[in-house]
């Protein structure tokens, strides 16, 4: 008898907790992957744990909408003249959520950890460059050395990837706790995390740090900030249709069509930096050796239309090597290739590619030119792809593999096509799929998919880096931008972009420039 | 009796351990290196990419990796999940409630839609009503999972807006548990019927029928009790099978379980995860057969073992 009332009284309990936490200002985020792996900056690689890390770390710094580096929880940071060394200067007060202060040890600890192999990062410790250590000079002062001049410095700091994390905490509890009970010093507090359903953060009312380009200082505006996972597209156009969820991301276009329509929903299209979804086209291998094969591809494609065609005019196709949105993209691509069928066909004849045996497919040598093309994403666009190049007689042999059959095919150097895409707020990225030392090769997975050696381009890429102005960077970037454009080692296709619907009602809502991630920390919902 | 019951039991062991074995040797035959797939095709240096393997122990030589697994399997650890750096026990068993109120719920869509459809059709045969309940049975095992649920989701959250459509809780569990358990009803009610009218046919109906029982216990004591046995077979095999989690029902109403959870995992080679779930899934048919089998003797004593 006892405990059955017991139960009602719970009951009961449960049902006005509920009603109450309705009173609370709550927005939602409907997310799109349901298996984040970890919350600690200095060990994800994932944009989509970013999301969420986004809005519990704060960083030293951040960029404006221009791109410029502004003060966030460094006041101001001196750069050393050769490179080797940047020193911060913290702003007072600053405490993680754990009550402990964020001062110069807590960066340290920070950056030590995330260089000692023990903790297995998976991107911060090629943010941080060719790191030395850290000094401590007090409180509020230190300096991050380098073992080499390392121009791309600010663009690591940035980066939610280096992001302070409480040493207190890790100390105490280790580094598997903290990547379920993350503790920063940002706008929201971590409160649960339920593996693969959803996670909720309340905002931290002693915040008063925020960064130089926010739209306010102190603590954010809503209460509580909710992350539903929802893999399934039609799902989760389903909830933010009943106002379950609030913000809907990376939604289908054909979804973001109907809510284009609809007072009550508002769409955002973000054009994402890094590399675009690029065809990388393989120069070791026949028939994608020929250059002029590879420069027919370019003017075979009529891509607006394509593109245009297959995303129902939400997505835009690419013209650089870069996306249009990255520091130092070089326009001198636009046009470089233009749209021109005759042209491409008058490329293979002069290079002696002729149909010999009538079956629409150019051949040479007694053999056909048909480029095998293994593919993980983006079946759509290929299919596309494939119908316009057959028309000028090239054979573009799409498969659709999995993750670890495309790696396979890659590192056995058994592909001459192959898709690429990188989310990157810096060019340097470039060096990623351009250099020689990049070139897979068994057991070994990397990203130069177009086999190409080069001691120019890697000269270029090591000079990028140790540039000493942003100008100078750019105009190396440009030539080597230019360069690969003239080799035809690849044919940018559609740029990524961030498919976001949200409620009308939901204002404030910022955008960290390069990957779009959403900011919540200026976010006010009305009625 | 408990004599039978114990060499079943014995009989488990071999089963376990062929396929733990099969399990370790099953998921690293599929070509692709775990640790590629933690990088998730982000650009790293060297460094990272032996940190990791020396981390996750994937530098020792695979007959090590072995022995390593089996003798920690038995003292109850089953290893770190690669991609979530947490104990696997624990990441599986997060998981497991969500699928055993799916079972549940689907198991009891299925019981009573199924045992409704499937009774009253065998005692009315060729009527009307047993030609629409077989055509809706003839449904409930042909529509695709992912197309009902999308259904469900459309009518009673978008249009009538009734139910949430990601909602936690026992209003959450309404349309998957319907979503989920339509093909175990599809499949009970042509069971049942085919089984009902099987018996209704054999003489001890006649006999009952004959000393002046009344209809109802006619059918409740004599033929719902002999037709139940095969009934109970397919049920187990059902459990089972939501045992093993219903990736696409957890998928489209974006549910936690261990469906998506292995599905995720084989894809992401997690061997630990993979491994583990498969024992787990394993042992859950191997064990729920049993418990049939011993139900048997229950219902119908003619059943003995020896």
């Amino acid at each position: 008898m006892h405990r059955r009332w017991l139960g009602v009284l719970l009951g009961l309990l449960l049902l006005l907790t509920s009603v109450a936490a309705l009173a609370d200002l709550t927005v939602v985020w409907g997310e799109d992957r349901d298996d984040l792996a970890t919350l600690d900056p200095r060990i994800t690689q994932s944009r989509h744990e970013l999301q969420v890390i986004r809005q519990v770390f704060d960083s030293l710094i951040t960029l404006d909408d221009a791109g410029n580096p502004v003060p966030w929880l460094a006041e101001s940071w001196d750069v050393a003249a050769d490179y080797t060394s940047i020193t911060f200067h913290l702003k007072p007060g600053i405490l993680f959520h754990d009550g402990t202060p964020c001062n110069a040890d807590a960066f340290k600890f920070t950056y030590d950890s995330i260089a000692d192999p023990a903790t297995g990062s998976q991107a911060a410790i090629d943010y941080l460059g060719p790191y030395k250590g850290t000094v401590v000079h007090d409180d509020l002062t230190f300096t991050v050395e380098y073992t080499r001049p390392y121009g791309a410095m600010i663009s690591g700091f940035v980066l939610t990837y280096l992001a302070p994390v409480s040493p207190t905490a890790v100390q105490a509890n280790g580094d598997a706790w903290f990547a379920e009970n993350p503790v920063g010093t940002g706008p929201f507090k971590f409160v649960e995390w339920v593996r693969r359903s959803h996670i909720t953060l309340v905002k931290n009312t002693e915040y008063n740090w925020a960064p130089a380009n926010a739209l306010h200082n102190g603590p954010a505006y809503i209460d509580t900030l909710g992350f539903k996972f929802i893999k399934e597209n039609s799902t989760r156009a389903a909830a933010l249709e009943t106002g379950e969820i609030h913000v809907g991301d990376l939604m289908d276009p054909l979804d973001v069509m109907a809510f284009e329509g609809d007072d009550d929903f508002d769409v955002f299209l973000g054009r994402v930096g890094g590399v675009p979804v690029t065809l990388y086209l393989n120069t070791s291998r026949f028939p994608t050796n020929d250059r002029a094969v590879r420069q027919a591809i370019f003017h075979a494609l009529d891509l607006e239309t394509i593109v245009d065609n297959v995303f129902f005019g939400y997505l835009k196709a690419a013209t650089g090597v870069l996306a249009s949105s990255t520091f130092c993209y070089w326009p001198g691509g636009d046009g470089y290739y233009p749209y021109d069928p005759a042209k491409a066909e008058a490329i293979l004849e002069e290079a002696g590619w002729v149909d010999t045996n009538g079956n629409g497919i150019r051949d040479k040598f007694g053999q056909e030119l048909s480029i095998y093309c293994p593919i993980i994403f983006k079946a759509t666009l290929m299919t596309a792809v494939q119908a316009e190049l057959r028309k000028v007689g090239i054979d573009l042999n799409v498969e659709n593999v999995t993750k670890a059959r495309q790696d396979e095919l890659i590192m056995n150097n058994e592909y001459e096509a192959g898709l690429v895409r990188w989310v990157a707020t810096d060019p340097s990225v470039l060096g990623i799929l351009m250099h020689t030392d990049n070139i897979p090769a068994p057991g070994y997975f990397k990203f130069n998919w177009q086999h190409y050696s080069s001691s120019v381009i890697d000269r270029l890429l090591a000079e990028a880096e140790s540039a000493t102005s942003p100008d100078e960077r750019c105009s190396i970037y440009a030539t080597l931008q230019e360069l690969v454009y003239d080799l035809a080692l690849m044919v940018p296709l559609q740029e990524t972009t961030q498919t976001v619907v949200y409620a009308s009602n939901l204002t404030g809502l910022r955008w960290e420039v390069g990957n779009y991630q959403a900011i919540f920390y200026d976010v006010q919902l009305a009625d | 009796m408990l004599q039978y019951l114990g060499r079943r039991l014995v009989g488990i062991i071999p089963v376990l351990l062929i396929v733990m074995t099969l399990a370790f040797a099953v998921i690293r035959l599929i070509p692709g290196d775990p640790v590629r797939n933690i990088i998730g095709g982000q650009p790293v240096s060297q460094q990272v990419m032996d940190n990791l393997r020396a981390y996750f122990n994937l530098d020792e030589p695979v007959y090590k990796q072995y022995f390593g697994f089996m003798r920690n399997a038995f003292v109850g650890d089953f290893g770190i999940s690669y991609r979530n750096r947490q104990p696997v026990t624990k990441v599986f068993f997060q998981q497991l409630p969500a699928t055993l109120q799916l079972a549940a719920g689907g198991i009891l869509v299925g019981i009573l839609v199924g045992g409704l459809l499937g009774i009253v059709s065998g005692l009315f045969p060729d009527s009307w009503l047993d030609t629409s309940f077989m055509f809706l049975a003839l449904i409930g095992v042909s529509m695709p999972t992912f197309y009902s649920a999308m259904l469900l989701i459309l009518v009673f959250s978008v249009i009538l807006r009734w139910i949430p459509v990601v909602g936690g809780g026992f209003m959450g569990l309404i349309l998957p548990s319907i979503s989920s358990g339509l093909w175990a009803a599809g499949n009970l009610a042509r069971l049942i019927r085919s089984a009902i009218l099987d018996v209704m046919n054999e003489d001890y109906i006649r006999t009952a029928r004959a000393k002046g029982l009344i209809e109802r216990r006619v059918v409740l004591g004599h033929a719902a009790r002999n037709a139940s046995i095969p009934v109970l077979t397919l049920m187990g095999l059902q459990l089972a099978l939501f045992f093993g989690g219903a990736a696409i029902t957890e998928t489209v109403f974006a549910r936690q379980g261990i469906g998506k959870l292995l599905v995720d995992s084989v894809l992401e080679k997690d061997y630990p995860i993979v491994q583990f779930g498969i024992l787990f899934t394993t042992s859950a048919y191997v064990f729920i057969n049993l418990a049939i089998d011993m139900l048997y003797a229950f219902i119908d004593p003619r059943i003995r073992y020896d």
